[in-house]
Formats: structure tokens, C-alpha cells, sequence
């Protein structure tokens, strides 16, 4: 019964992972910070591997199947995803929150246990699930941030002070979220032969990711074709995240979506 | 293009075309669709094997001979440019955005909506025009920078090559895609399938259907409001899947499952364990009322086709009751037969089709009335040629993709 063990190791983790999220934060820049907080975050990650695998072989199966694994595998992936993404891009805030996440998915595990034996449907068993959630969820963090810099750009720009650096920022953001973007869409439809017989069906949900996708498209080649005009970009940019949240909430309420795969309002009773 | 004629004399002066150029054009091409659709109708050629193959090469060879001789054209420039790419990916944008917004469906519509191809755009002229007009401004794109081959454009090449390959290969891989549906019944040998216009087709292979089954997950019970049916309370505590012996705490109630049956029947005055038609999930509950401290025992069950739901009165305000159990898995048993002799069992499975001559089955549905007593089950068969050309461009774009998150913006000079 490795669940049992979970609380003890889900508190070891959760405390590597605030000590590390400290140490990035410190004001004080020093090499040995960083270093220690690296070190508590891979030791973190190493270790909700270890448990990860042990519960697969114990229940003779990937523990894929409720949501209770699934948030387990959130809690892997996204500091994973967040610190290579620090590697590369240095972002430390953006390591801090990707751990923040996974922080909160693994307190919801220790205090909801009894949400471990929800069930999960037929079509959503499939091993793309977890690469398509974990990708669209990084990729909306990164996005939302991006629109965030676009506000306060036009905030800046409106108040006649210089936006330039800020738009590099929201750029940089917008690269790595599309790419994320891209990915999510790909595996969704990768998952969709898998599942409903065809890569793509125009099923409203896709057609508003597609959209979304195409939103900043042509933020990007706007950005790279006129790098002069910010006050319209940082409008577009802006605009492709109403985009994203109708994708998102919106859906549910569009007349085009009554018959979507992905409204998932199973209503009971 | 039209425009082609004003190149005929070398010109001095620069093409001065912009974006209000690039609109014109590709919203030109958009309003003609609509005309065309509103006269003639939708698109109803659907060019299989292999005329499409000849239509794709000839397009192909189009692109590389205009790259080849009219490289240097201002023509030529401005639609491998800016202000083309912007102004077609828009117009593009703003079709998905009706796509969007507008319900589709396969059916025609006479209405003015309908005539216009709106209800049904992805098999419209305008979709199939700006489409068109798309791959050859994207081709174009794709060759000026393919040629000199560049080191420093391989992301750019992996993403927008990867996002040619993949709606060339849709676009034409449409004629020669085929979703069928077969309904089988148990020990039927069926041969012949169904296109969504109820067009019989006869297959190359036949299903036996030996035996469809859900498996279910245990059910829930649940402590309900008896007026208004909802969960009692405002929080998901009074929800809890069922488990033999298992103990519950409800607000108000202490539930205690003394014997569960996954498949049971009513049989003189309990529930029984059986394997037969129509049996249902069934539970011996005793609940203890907190506030009373008096104990209630009964059967609840969720019912069947063939069995009445029942559940059990706690107070006068609240029922306990059993939901219907939700599926775990979907899943047909069957032989399948092939025209050349071949005789094979297989496992039909949601997420997991079965692959055959070119063939891929899926699990689509079966009797909802008889749940998992169906003694039928529809399968989809699907039959896609070109999926490896689409995958390959599907592949190019992750690719490129992971080249974007590691390359990032470059930072601007």
C-alpha cells in the first residue's frame, strides 16, 4: 500500500520545494543560493519519481487512471518542465511558480484522498492525456504571463514611458508558450486518432485552440515583420488571450459547442 | 494571378503593394467563394487516388517553376513576402473565427446562411479558395528560404515546411479518406458499411461480433435532496463510491455497505448475485442518523433496463441513492474475415483501435438501453492513405516547435 507512504513523502517534497522557491527569491544574489535551491528541486523531482514508480509497480498498472495520479504526474512534470525551461531561459520566477503549481496539486493530493478513486472516462484513458494537459497548462501559464507584460507595456506606453524592454520580455514569453501551444495541439490530434477515428474534425474546442494558435501567429510574424510598432502588437497580443480564454471557459457557452468532446459539464442528477 | 499581366514589362519602379494590397486580394478571393457558393453550391468534388496525387505534383511543380524563373519578380517577392503572409493567415483567421461562431453541420441548410456555405465552411469554395491560395503563398515562403539552404532557417523551415505538409496533405488526402460504420450483432457476420449519408459500401473485410462488454466502475451513492433530486449540502462530501464493507461518513449520516453485487437481480425478498441479462449493481446499506442515532437497513440499487432504480428514504428531507455506474472501458470481442480468407479474433477498445488491411477499427457505440447487455456494437472503420504524409508534417512542426522553445526571440538588432 505505497499510498499510505504518500503524506510523509508529499511533506518531504513540499518542503524541499518551499526551501527551494526561498532561495531563488532571497534579494541577495549569490551563486550559492541558486545552487541550493537547484539542488532542492531536483532532489524534489527526483523523488516524486521514485514514488511515482514504486506506485506503478505496486498497482500493477501506470497510475494514470484517477485524478489523484494525474495531479501526481502534474507535480512531476511541471517543476521538470520549469527547470529546464530555467536552464535555457534563466527564468527563476517562472521555475518559482512552475514549483508553486506543483506545490498546490500535491497539497489538494494530501487533503483530498478521497478524490483518488474518481473515475475517469473510457476516451480519456490514453496515454497522450497526460503530455496534452501538461503542455496546454504550461503553455497557458506562459501565455497568460505574456499578456500580463503586454498590460503593463500598455500601461507604460500610454504613460509615454519606453516599452521596448518589455515587449523583448512578452516575446521571449510568446515563443516558448507557442511552442508549447503547437505541441499541445499536435499530441491533441495524435490523441484524436487514437480515439475518434480522425487527427481532426473541427470539433469546436479545436477550432478555438486553432484559433488561439493563430492569434499569436500573427502576433509573431507581426513582431518580427514591423519590431517598430508596439502600441498595436502589444493590442494583439492582448486580444490573442481573449482568444485563448474563450478556447478555455468560454467554450461552454458558445451555440457552436453544443456538441463538443470536451465540455465536460457531466452534470449528476 | 491575375496580377502576373502588369509584369510583362521589366519595371523601373518598385511594386509599391502593401497590406491594403494583400486585403484586397485575399478578401477578393473570399467574397468569390462566397459568389460561387451561393450559386453553384458546395464543393462536391472530392477527387480520390489518383487524381489528387496528380492535382498535388502539378501544384508542387507549379511553386518550383515559379520560384525557379520568376524568383526575382517584384510579383514573385511581394507574395513570398510580409504583407501577403499577414494579410492571408488573417483572412484565414477570420473564416476559423466563423468557423467558430456559426454551428456547423453536415446537413444543407436552405436559408441565405446556407447558401453561403456558412453551416458547413469547411467544405465550402471560399474555405477551399483562401486555402489554396494559402499553400501557394506559404509554398513560396517556404521556397525562397529553402533555396540557398541556410543553416540559421532550419527552425524556420522544420515549422512552416511541417505546416505545409499538413494541410497539403489533408486537403488532398479528403478524397481518399474514408469513415465507415458497421453495426454488428452477435454472431452476425456483417460485410457491408455505411458513409454518413447512409451510402452502403461493401468491405474488403467482415466482423463477427462474439461478444460487446462494458467493463464499469463501482457505482456511487449519494445523499439527495428527496424534493429537488440534487446533492444534498454544497459541498461533494455526500458523494462516495460504493466498496464492499467500506464505511462512510455523510453529513448526518453514517453509511455502512454490508454486501455489494456488481451484477445482481431482485430475487423474493433480497437481491441475489447473477450473471443474467439486465442485472444491476446492488447494495445492503445500513446508515446510522447522527442526530437521531437510529439505524435504517435496505437494497438500493440503480437500476437496468430491466430492473427498477431503488433507493432508500433517510429522513423526511433526504433519499440515499445509487448513480448508474460509469463505464471503465469500452470494448467488442470479434472475428474478423477477409475476402482472401483470412479468419482473425480481436479486441476492439476505445483509445485502442485495431489495424487491418489498411484498415483501423474503432469502438464506437452499441445499445445505451441495454448498456452492457448490448448484443450489438458499432464500429467505425477508418481507412486514411495519406496519415503517414500528414504525421510527417506533423513530426517537421514538433520539431520545429522544440527548435522555437531552445532558440527562443532572437533578440532584435
Amino acid at each position: 500500500m505505497i499510498w499510505t507512504n504518500f503524506p510523509l513523502v508529499a511533506r518531504i517534497i513540499i518542503s524541499l520545494w518551499i526551501i527551494a522557491i526561498i532561495a531563488y527569491v532571497l534579494p541577495w544574489k549569490r551563486k550559492i543560493f541558486t545552487f541550493l535551491g537547484n539542488v532542492f528541486t531536483v532532489i524534489g523531482i527526483m523523488s516524486l519519481m521514485i514514488f511515482i514508480l514504486f506506485l506503478w509497480i505496486d498497482l500493477q498498472r501506470p497510475p494514470l487512471r484517477t485524478l489523484g495520479e494525474t495531479r501526481l504526474w502534474y507535480s512531476f512534470f511541471l517543476p521538470l518542465i520549469g527547470f529546464i525551461t530555467y536552464l535555457r531561459w534563466k527564468y527563476k520566477w517562472f521555475l518559482s511558480y512552475s514549483l508553486g503549481m506543483a506545490i498546490l496539486f500535491l497539497i489538494i493530493n494530501y487533503y483530498h484522498p478521497g478524490t483518488f478513486d474518481k473515475t475517469l472516462m473510457p476516451a480519456l484513458q490514453s496515454p497522450w492525456f497526460i503530455p496534452h494537459v501538461i503542455v496546454y497548462i504550461f503553455s497557458y501559464a506562459l501565455l497568460a504571463a505574456s499578456s500580463l507584460v503586454a498590460i503593463k507595456g500598455l500601461y507604460q506606453h500610454y504613460s509615454k514611458k519606453s516599452g521596448t524592454d518589455t515587449l523583448f520580455l512578452a516575446d521571449n514569453l510568446v515563443y516558448i508558450g507557442f511552442a508549447f501551444l503547437t505541441l499541445g495541439l499536435l499530441f491533441g490530434a495524435l490523441w484524436a486518432k487514437a480515439a475518434w477515428g480522425h487527427y481532426w474534425t473541427w470539433d469546436p474546442k479545436e477550432t478555438w485552440a486553432f484559433l488561439t494558435w493563430l492569434g499569436y501567429l500573427i502576433y509573431i510574424h507581426l513582431r518580427n515583420f514591423h519590431p517598430k510598432k508596439i502600441r498595436f502588437q502589444l493590442w494583439i497580443l492582448a486580444l490573442a488571450f481573449v482568444i485563448l480564454l474563450i478556447c478555455w471557459f468560454g467554450i461552454n457557452y458558445l451555440p457552436s459547442a453544443q456538441n463538443s468532446v470536451h465540455t465536460y459539464n457531466s452534470n449528476v442528477e | 494571378m491575375s496580377a502576373d499581366k502588369k509584369e510583362n514589362i521589366r519595371p523601373v519602379r518598385v511594386l509599391q503593394w502593401k497590406y491594403k494590397e494583400g486585403f484586397i486580394i485575399s478578401f477578393g478571393l473570399l467574397l468569390s467563394g462566397f459568389a460561387i457558393e451561393y450559386l453553384s453550391g458546395s464543393v462536391k468534388i472530392k477527387t480520390g487516388w489518383p487524381v489528387n496525387i496528380y492535382c498535388g505534383i502539378i501544384f508542387i511543380l507549379l511553386l518550383a517553376f515559379i520560384n525557379y524563373y520568376y524568383r526575382g519578380r517584384q510579383i514573385v517577392k511581394w507574395l513570398s513576402g510580409k504583407y501577403a503572409s499577414v494579410s492571408i493567415i488573417s483572412t484565414f483567421s477570420l473564416l476559423v473565427l466563423l468557423i467558430g461562431f456559426i454551428p456547423q453541420n453536415n446537413g444543407y441548410v436552405y436559408t441565405t446562411v446556407g447558401r453561403l456555405g456558412l453551416t458547413q465552411l469547411t467544405s465550402s469554395w471560399p474555405f477551399f479558395i483562401i486555402l489554396i491560395y494559402f499553400l501557394f503563398v506559404l509554398g513560396l515562403v517556404i521556397l525562397r528560404k529553402l533555396i540557398p539552404l541556410k543553416r540559421k532557417n532550419a527552425g524556420f523551415l522544420l515549422n512552416h515546411t511541417g505546416l505545409w505538409i499538413i494541410v497539403f496533405s489533408t486537403g488532398l488526402g479528403n478524397g481518399d479518406l474514408q469513415r465507415l460504420v458497421m453495426e454488428t450483432k452477435v454472431d452476425n457476420t456483417v460485410w457491408h458499411a455505411f458513409d454518413r449519408n447512409n451510402r452502403i459500401y461493401e468491405m474488403p473485410l467482415a466482423i463477427k461480433l462474439i461478444k460487446f462488454n462494458i467493463e464499469a466502475y463501482n457505482p456511487r451513492i449519494a445523499v439527495v435532496d428527496k424534493l429537488t433530486g440534487k446533492i444534498a449540502g454544497t459541498n461533494s462530501k455526500n458523494i462516495a463510491t460504493i466498496e464492499q464493507g467500506k464505511q462512510i461518513r455523510f453529513s448526518g449520516f453514517n453509511v455502512k455497505i454490508n454486501e455489494f453485487y456488481k451484477d445482481s437481480y431482485w430475487f423474493e425478498n433480497s437481491y441475489i448475485p447473477v450473471n443474467n441479462v439486465g442485472a444491476a449493481p446492488a447494495a445492503l446499506i445500513s446508515v446510522v442518523n447522527t442526530n437521531y442515532g437510529d439505524t435504517i437497513e435496505g437494497w438500493i440499487t440503480s437500476g437496468s433496463f430491466k430492473l427498477r432504480a431503488q433507493s432508500l428514504l433517510l429522513d423526511e428531507k433526504h433519499l440515499l441513492i445509487m448513480l448508474p455506474p460509469e463505464p471503465k472501458r469500452f470494448s467488442s470481442e470479434v472475428q474478423i474475415y477477409t475476402k482472401s480468407g483470412l479468419s482473425k479474433k480481436a479486441a476492439i477498445e476505445v483509445n485502442k483501435p485495431y489495424k487491418i488491411m489498411g484498415w483501423n477499427l474503432y469502438q464506437l457505440s452499441y445499445n445505451e438501453k441495454m448498456g452492457k447487455w448490448s448484443d450489438i456494437s458499432i464500429i467505425e472503420l477508418v481507412r486514411d492513405p495519406w496519415l503517414p504524409v500528414v504525421y510527417a508534417g506533423v513530426f517537421l512542426l514538433i520539431a520545429g516547435a522544440a527548435f522555437m522553445f531552445w532558440q527562443g526571440k532572437r533578440i532584435l538588432e
